[in-house]
């Protein structure tokens, strides 16, 4: 009974077991009911389809996809393991530069920018987030390739004497400009929960920790970022998630899995992710190993999901912390 | 001054030795919180560098393709003969507009009376249809074409059509509008639902001439967001709406958009139609900044 209370309290219809509701409402409850039966009914479609879709690609492949090291679409020799790691490393790659970049911006924007220009520059930070994902891909592909080739990958080659992780050939397109490109992608997400978590620590601490004598850099490193870490590790994990399935963007910029390195175990490699294969494979999607890209899929899927899953919670326990 | 003691002096000293190494332990922390806000503000910079970088080139190599034939023309195939001839994007414009117009048709009732659900019904099932749908809105978009393209187009001998896309879009539209949506509910006051009850209103009467209308600036910013977001989305309709070179308002047949034409020129294989890219992400940037704007002019208001 108690457990009915609570889930009562709070609703509209609260106290619809003591008042008999009139025929307008039990419309407006069925209502409601039917559209909370149709969504569901649609997610477990959505579910079913893509997981029945995938079962002949399993019967195909099995364990192939997990036991050997080569996507080579089309032929036996298939394997998932590029594109797990090629997902894996972009994304790993990506939140290396875009996480302190993210940070710091959010913590400038809060303390270093005027107050009447904060809203300004966050919004402009912001805007990247709404420019669309093949834009990126006409950006990366066109321009920052071509930067790549011409001078920083010469340079770092150079530079390192084509040790690891900077040897072998390159062409611009690749590991390096998919991380690059997936950085600027995932940056605004960073940026803008980092910013909301930073703005509202309270005044008292920061006062506190200025009264004693820390200096503001001392104040940002020792009380801010320490009580704003589950906020910032939210973020990340929301920009992760985004990041594991970013696909038009990364089917522009990754040049491709080749079938004598498929490793992306270079920075200067070409590569491919789950999400970016799916895409540039669809073609044959009909053919006799389309099933496969619905394996691709569910592995992808299932990441994704549970990466998100983890970033709600952890956001919701940061909200909980300064209400 | 003269006389000064063997103790005086000592403690004098010793003052100007604590004097000494308190000035240089705040200098040396000025000078780390000075180093430490500078590379702040270079994290401040570099985030801007590839917003500027984007814009300049953007506009730079896109603004000379803006002419009223571009605009209006449909796509031409250029050959081996004629490799500058690419037409315009009429095609891709009128098709953008039927196909994003249908799904934001068909997801603003569902988008509204799911929050409505999530606001009003509390239980268990409405809980966990609500998670699902925070976790639809983080999958990859490429799954729900996926899911599209297995129900229809597959099951259809390949057919694609304009309407696919549309349905595909819902998809990305309806969980992120339903879910800010019931934000912009639970951002109702309470003393506000509570007058309306207390006067002997039905909650669905509550509902309807309190809650939505109060809520209304919010809501529309929420589902704005959604709607300029699905209009830069490639992955989802790709594949369930094929190529249409012609221009047309049909959503029966095959349909191209802005981002699929993109996609299009910048895998083909014409230089032309590749540097056109600069063109058509142009147009396309400019209207998902118009919808990104009237989302801030609703929210705006709703802040006001």
């Amino acid at each position: 009974m108690s457990t009915d209370l609570s889930a009562q309290s709070g609703g509209l219809t609260a106290g619809r077991g003591i008042i008999p509701s009139a025929s307008s409402d039990r419309v407006y409850r069925l209502l409601l009911t039917l559209i909370l039966g149709v969504i569901g009914a649609i997610v477990l479609a959505f579910a079913y389809v893509l997981f029945h879709r995938s079962l002949p690609g399993w019967q195909f492949a099995g364990l192939r996809l997990f036991t050997t090291f080569n996507w080579s679409f089309g032929t036996n020799d298939i394997s998932a393991w590029p594109l797990i790691l090629g997902t894996f490393v972009t994304t790993g790659l990506a939140l290396l530069l875009a996480v302190p970049v993210g940070v710091g911006a959010a913590l400038a924007i809060v303390y270093l920018i005027p107050r009447r220009l904060q809203l300004l520059v966050s919004s402009l930070v912001e805007l990247l987030a709404v420019v669309p994902s093949i834009v990126y891909g006409v950006w990366g592909a066109f321009l920052l390739a071509h930067w790549l080739d011409a001078s920083a990958q010469p340079w770092l080659a150079s530079t390192f004497h084509h040790s690891w992780p900077f040897n072998g050939i390159f062409t611009g397109y690749g590991i390096m400009l998919g991380a690059i490109v997936l950085a600027v992608m995932v940056l605004p997400i960073i940026t803008s929960i980092t910013r909301d978590v930073v703005a509202s620590v309270p005044r008292e601490l920061i006062e506190g920790a200025l009264s004693i004598g820390a200096t503001r850099g001392q104040v940002i490193r020792r009380v801010i970022l320490p009580s704003c870490r589950t906020g910032i590790v939210g973020a990340v994990t929301l920009a992760t998630g985004r990041a594991l399935g970013e696909t038009i963007a990364l089917a522009t910029v990754l040049g491709g899995i080749t079938n004598f390195s498929p490793q992306p175990t270079r920075l200067f490699a070409t590569g491919s992710t789950l999400a970016a294969e799916i895409a540039i494979d669809f073609g044959q999607i009909t053919g006799p190993q389309g099933n496969l890209l619905f394996c691709l899929a569910l592995i992808l899927m299932v990441i994704v999901g549970a990466v998100s899953f983890f970033a709600r919670v952890i956001i919701r326990r940061s909200q909980r912390k300064f209400q | 001054m003269s006389t000064v003691t063997d103790s005086q002096s000592g403690l004098t000293d010793r003052r100007d030795i604590v004097r000494k190494a308190a000035t240089a332990s705040v200098a040396r922390r000025e000078l780390w919180s000075k180093f430490f806000l500078g590379s702040l503000s270079v994290a401040l910079i570099i985030a801007f560098i590839p917003l500027f970088s984007i814009l300049q080139n953007v506009i730079g190599h896109g603004w000379h393709y803006i002419t009223w034939g571009f605009l209006t023309q449909s796509q031409a195939q250029p050959s081996l003969f004629a490799m500058k001839t690419i037409g315009g994007i009429g095609n891709a414009i009128s098709g953008t507009i039927v196909v994003d117009s249908l799904a934001v048709a068909i997801s603003i009732p569902i988008a509204l009376l799911l929050a409505v659900a999530f606001y009003d019904v509390r239980s268990r099932w409405s809980r966990a249809i609500r998670s699902l749908m925070e976790t639809f809105i983080g999958l990859p978009s490429l799954l729900f074409g996926m899911f599209i393209f297995t129900l229809f187009v597959a099951s259809n001998n390949g057919i694609t059509k304009g309407y696919y896309g549309s349905l595909a879009l819902c998809f990305i539209i309806v969980p992120v509008s339903a879910i800010n949506a019931l934000a912009a509910l639970e951002s109702v006051p309470a003393t506000l639902i509570e007058a309306g009850l207390g006067l002997g209103a039905r909650p669905s009467r509550v509902m309807w001439r309190i809650i939505l209308p109060v809520a209304r600036p919010r809501i529309m910013t929420g589902l704005f967001l959604a709607f300029a977001r699905s209009v830069g989305e490639t992955a989802p309709i790709l594949f369930v709406i094929g190529v249409s070179q012609q221009a047309s308002y049909s959503l029966n047949g095959s349909q191209t958009t802005l981002p699929t034409m993109m996609y299009d020129y910048l895998t083909g294989s014409y230089p032309s139609q590749r540097v056109a890219c600069w063109g058509i992400a142009l147009v396309l940037m400019t209207s998902v900044l118009v919808l990104n704007v009237i989302s801030r002019i609703f929210l705006a208001r709703a802040n006001k």
